[in-house]
């Protein structure tokens, strides 16, 4: 195999939801991301266990502008992945949970206890007209201790494969890095 | 433009847990172990909030020839990785690479919310050793630290829909 990186860049990239904190301490406002240069992204919530019943609950927007403009809700969450258990340890398997469209999670009542891994997809195509970006808000999970959790953004199907240090502002297409 | 939902997990790549959401202030934590032989390669991802002073990340890389058990070793083939760091990470940050000696540990010194990337190819396993597993070591005192670190197995051998995919700790056993 001739490069390293083989994968950054050409499968997917990685940009950030919500970066790791303790969700007991607050509801989480997630970045933005614009959706301009790939198919689709996976929104990838990655949480520790805390204690019943502090359960995680997400909202899906999306906005018209990566900064200002105009945000909705985005329902269009009919299904979803998830590992849990109560540690994970690479052994679990991933369960589908389905549900009518909407922009947040069904409640999962016995999520608080657990270690997960979920996964939420959205395709560019599902997009409003003019609406440009999505990002995912993250609730105050409770008091019971700590749990801390993170969000994290997977665009895939690039438009323009390129190496890492070459890859697009995911916030604002088109501007350099900041 | 891919046609179906969840178009890219089981098809281009898998994510499986190293270490779960924790506090990295706490003490050391010791990564879950993964293996190869279902895929060519794995990125490692690390996630992290901003720490303060000397608190700074140190990332271990071991390869293992037994699920469980076995014998473990060091492996020293991190010559290259890739970071995403700022004040507040949102989006508008570049990837910046790293180029160091060959070594089991990942050397960096931001302590600035960061984003941090390598690679493990199973070509790089010696002979006789399947899994890979990252540790993190104990980042200080000062305050919290959250960090998360996930696998994610590239080049898949077999692309599955996602209930079907291998288990990671143990290919050809039962998922649990």
């Amino acid at each position: 195999m001739a490069s390293n990186p083989s994968g950054l860049g050409r499968v997917c990239d990685f940009g950030t939801g919500i970066a790791p904190v303790d969700t007991q301490t607050g509801a989480m406002t997630g970045k933005r991301i614009s959706m301009q240069n790939c198919g689709g992204l996976m929104i990838v919530l990655y949480k520790a266990a805390g204690a019943h019943p502090d359960d995680y609950v997400v909202a899906l927007y999306e906005h018209t502008a990566y900064t200002g403009g105009t945000s909705t809700l985005l329902a269009c969450i009919t299904r979803y992945w998830q590992k849990k258990e109560a540690t994970l340890d690479n052994d679990e398997a991933w369960t589908e949970v389905t549900q009518t469209a909407a922009s947040a999670n069904t409640a999962d009542t016995s999520s608080a206890e657990a270690q997960m891994i979920i996964v939420f997809d959205v395709q560019a195509s599902q997009l409003s007209d003019g609406y440009t970006h999505i990002s995912m808000d993250y609730a105050d999970t409770g008091s019971g201790g700590t749990q801390p959790g993170c969000i994290l953004y997977v665009p895939y199907d690039l438009k323009v494969q390129r190496k890492p240090a070459n890859l697009t502002s995911l916030l604002n297409p088109g501007t350099a890095n900041a | 433009m891919a046609a179906s939902m969840l178009a890219a997990l089981g098809k281009d790549f898998d994510l499986s847990v190293c270490i779960a959401p924790y506090d990295s202030q706490s003490g050391a934590s010791t990564g879950k172990r993964i293996a190869m032989k279902p895929c060519r390669g794995i990125g490692v991802l690390i996630q992290k909030a901003a720490g303060a002073g000397a608190d700074v990340v140190v990332p271990i890389l071991y390869e293992h020839t037994a699920y469980t058990g076995g014998t473990s070793t060091l492996l020293a083939t991190i010559t290259k990785y890739w970071i995403k760091d700022e004040t507040t990470l949102d989006g508008d940050e570049a990837w910046t690479a790293v180029t160091q000696t060959a070594s089991s540990t990942l050397t960096t010194t931001s302590v600035l919310q960061s984003y941090i990337y390598f690679e493990v190819m199973a070509e790089q396993l010696s002979d006789g050793y399947t899994h890979i597993s990252v540790n993190i070591a104990d980042t200080g005192s000062a305050g919290t630290q959250p960090i998360a670190v996930v696998y994610i197995p590239f080049g898949l051998r077999e692309q599955r829909g996602l209930a079907s995919m291998p288990n990671w700790l143990n290919p050809g056993a039962a998922n649990a």
